[in-house]
């Protein structure tokens, strides 16, 4: 086993996704704490919980309304390291775009991708995780969730096309994405992460599953682990009730309906596999795992307290 | 301030406000630090500019690269870097007032933020604050005689520039307020309004030289006034009867602009030595050329201009 507890981080989500769905889509409704003004003030306190909570690595997350020197400082301040971000690129089509003969869009649609590798370099990171977007109103979000409902093939192709694209950004700047699957999104199910996969070189595009997200599609994610082994960088690990996410599979739920149960769970209080799936990564993996929990089941600062119990129980602090 | 001591920087501006057909006035005005096409080139003018004999260039990162990857352009070109400009559009100009606190508002000075952002990733700590240029507002039709004006809106863009003198102090860059025709800052009614409201251990005065004259202002005697404030410049040489014209006879900005308003330093009628002489003795700024609209090849009028530079300062 090579991994140690230097490999973990924490997503702060168990403070952020109070809100999530419920946004109206107005301005100023935004249902995701990162994206509201006054979570500046709280970010160094959040920051100081997660060091307080065990963790000495954060996942990059620079607010919209602060400067990347602002967010240094608080980073700084915290004493925590960060590890990768993440960033999510949509299909024009589906924001009713045509970017056909229209080199400039096309051109700027990437602007948010860029940003984000500015972000990274100035922390001095040089991989991020990259997704499919996801938004509220699609059909995997609003219908039914992680059983690849409304697949279509021709749309992943261009799904592929446009990561595809966005790796080549990234790549430009010296970040080298990871795809990374998630629920509600085109990128979804084991086949749809794998044709992506096999579409886009390994050279500028690696692979940073998301555990719990395979694991609620009903993936055997240590299969799937030694499987990919090799083209992993980095990965997100989130605990969850699979019991329930088979029973809302079987039952076409929409995303936040799921969400709103006691899914989520700490590392440890649910039932991925999530030791026995990071057992089969190389042993030389130097990457990041980042552990979420995307709703807490418990108040936040406990939630990240017993993220790391469940590190600290598993984890040697340094190489034998 | 002895003249030889100033310390110049040029901006881009000759490649950027073009023509789409230089031979035709009635083509399409360019801006081409907006195109994504102009990253590729950009290396290839900042070249240009060491090249023409300049050890500084005015900080614009364009919105189509990274911080690293322009800083990548600019040590390849060997330029040193001067202050950068920022501008406040004002709300009730594209909508309504917004309330203070508000979610918009606060996001109303995300481009504020991110300029603070790139000058402090690039060790620059002033920069030129403005009213947004807004190309459909009426002065841009009819520029430099302080049209239309209204003390409510004056009242509301000191607000919002006070707001964004605030957004930079907290980054630790301190802006210097810039007088720029087709502005609601345009006159010296409206730029000393301005100056006045907000205290000197906020903001200072970095004027443009072309635009007081233009709008018939002095700029001699608005630095000798404003000396204790003046942080840093942007020079310009104009056609002063162009200038007059589109005042008296109400030509647009563009109209002027293509007529040939704008001239290389020392091929209009300002007295630019005379009026940089009025700089006060520990004037450390910078003083930035813009020829905004090139009366020759950009390389030439870039060349030119550095010359001018040369004998002014030797």
């Amino acid at each position: 086993m090579a991994l140690t507890q230097d490999h973990f981080s924490l997503n702060t989500l168990q403070w952020i996704t109070v809100s999530l769905g419920d946004s109206t889509g107005e301005p100023g409704s935004v249902g995701w704490e990162f994206d509201r003004p006054r979570f500046l003030e709280r970010q160094p306190v959040v920051l100081q919980q997660v060091r307080d909570a065990g963790f000495s690595s954060v996942m990059l997350e620079v607010l919209p309304t602060q400067t990347l020197q602002s967010y240094a400082r608080v980073v700084e301040a915290s004493g925590l390291r960060v590890t990768p971000g993440y960033v999510h690129i949509g299909l024009p089509e589906e924001f009713g775009r045509d970017h056909a003969g229209d080199d400039e869009a096309h051109f700027r649609w990437f602007d948010g991708i860029r940003r984000r590798a500015e972000e990274s370099l100035y922390m001095g990171l040089d991989r991020v995780f990259l997704a499919a977007d996801m938004a509220p109103g699609r059909p995997r979000i609003d219908e039914a969730a992680a059983i690849g409902h409304a697949f279509d093939a021709a749309r992943l192709d261009r799904v592929a096309n446009i990561v595809g694209e966005a790796a080549e950004v990234l790549a430009a700047e010296g970040v080298t994405p990871a795809l990374h699957n998630h629920v509600g999104t085109w990128i979804e199910t084991e086949d749809e992460y794998e044709h992506v996969l096999n579409a886009v070189p390994a050279s500028i595009l690696a692979a940073g599953p998301d555990l719990g997200h395979l694991a609620w599609t009903g993936v055997d994610v240590v299969a799937w682990v030694t499987a990919h082994a090799d083209r992993i960088s980095d990965l997100h690990v989130k605990d969850m009730d699979l019991a329930l996410a088979a029973e809302a599979r079987d039952a076409r739920t929409p995303y936040f309906d799921v969400m709103a149960r006691r899914f989520f769970l700490e590392p440890g209080l649910g039932d991925v596999p999530i030791a026995e799936a990071l057992a089969q990564l190389p042993e030389d993996f130097d990457g990041t795992v980042l552990i979420e929990v995307d709703k807490p089941s418990m108040e936040p600062f406990a939630s990240a307290r017993a993220s790391w119990s469940w590190i600290a129980e598993n984890y040697p602090k340094e190489s034998s | 301030m002895p003249v030889k001591d100033l310390r110049f920087a040029l901006n881009a501006i000759q490649w950027i406000n073009v023509k789409e057909d230089p031979a035709d006035l009635d083509s399409a005005s360019l801006w081409r630090f907006a195109d994504p096409a102009f990253v590729a080139e950009y290396p290839d003018v900042l070249g240009a500019i060491r090249d023409a004999g300049f050890r500084a260039t005015m900080m614009e990162v364009l919105d189509t690269q990274t911080l690293q990857n322009y800083a990548r352009m600019v040590e390849e070109s060997g330029l040193e870097l001067a202050p950068g400009y920022a501008e406040v559009p004002l709300p009730s100009d594209h909508g309504d007032r917004l309330q203070k606190g508000s979610f918009e508002r606060i996001h109303w000075f995300d481009r504020i933020r991110r300029k603070a952002e790139e000058s402090n990733f690039f060790g620059l700590d002033t920069i030129f604050l403005a009213a947004e240029v807004n190309q459909q507002g009426v002065r841009w039709q009819k520029p430099a005689i302080g049209h239309d004006f209204s003390q409510d809106r004056l009242d509301e863009q000191t607000e919002m520039i006070a707001e964004a003198v605030d957004v930079l102090g907290a980054e630790g860059v301190r802006p210097g307020l810039h007088n720029h025709v087709g502005t609601w800052i345009e006159t010296q009614h409206e730029y000393e309004h301005v100056l006045n409201s907000i205290d000197a251990s906020r903001l200072g005065a970095s004027f443009d030289i072309g635009h007081l004259e233009w709008a018939g202002i002095s700029a001699r005697d608005a630095i000798s006034r404003w000396a204790y404030r003046v942080q840093d410049l942007h020079l310009k040489d104009l056609d002063l009867e162009i200038a007059r014209r589109s005042r008296d006879e109400g030509l647009s900005y563009e109209r002027a602009t293509d007529l040939g308003l704008y001239r290389e330093p020392g091929l209009g009628q300002l007295d630019l030595p005379g009026i940089l002489e009025a700089l006060p003795g520990d004037f450390g700024g910078w003083v930035i050329i813009e020829v905004d609209r090139a009366s020759m090849d950009p390389v030439d009028s870039a060349r030119h201009t550095a010359r001018w530079v040369d004998e002014l300062t030797d």
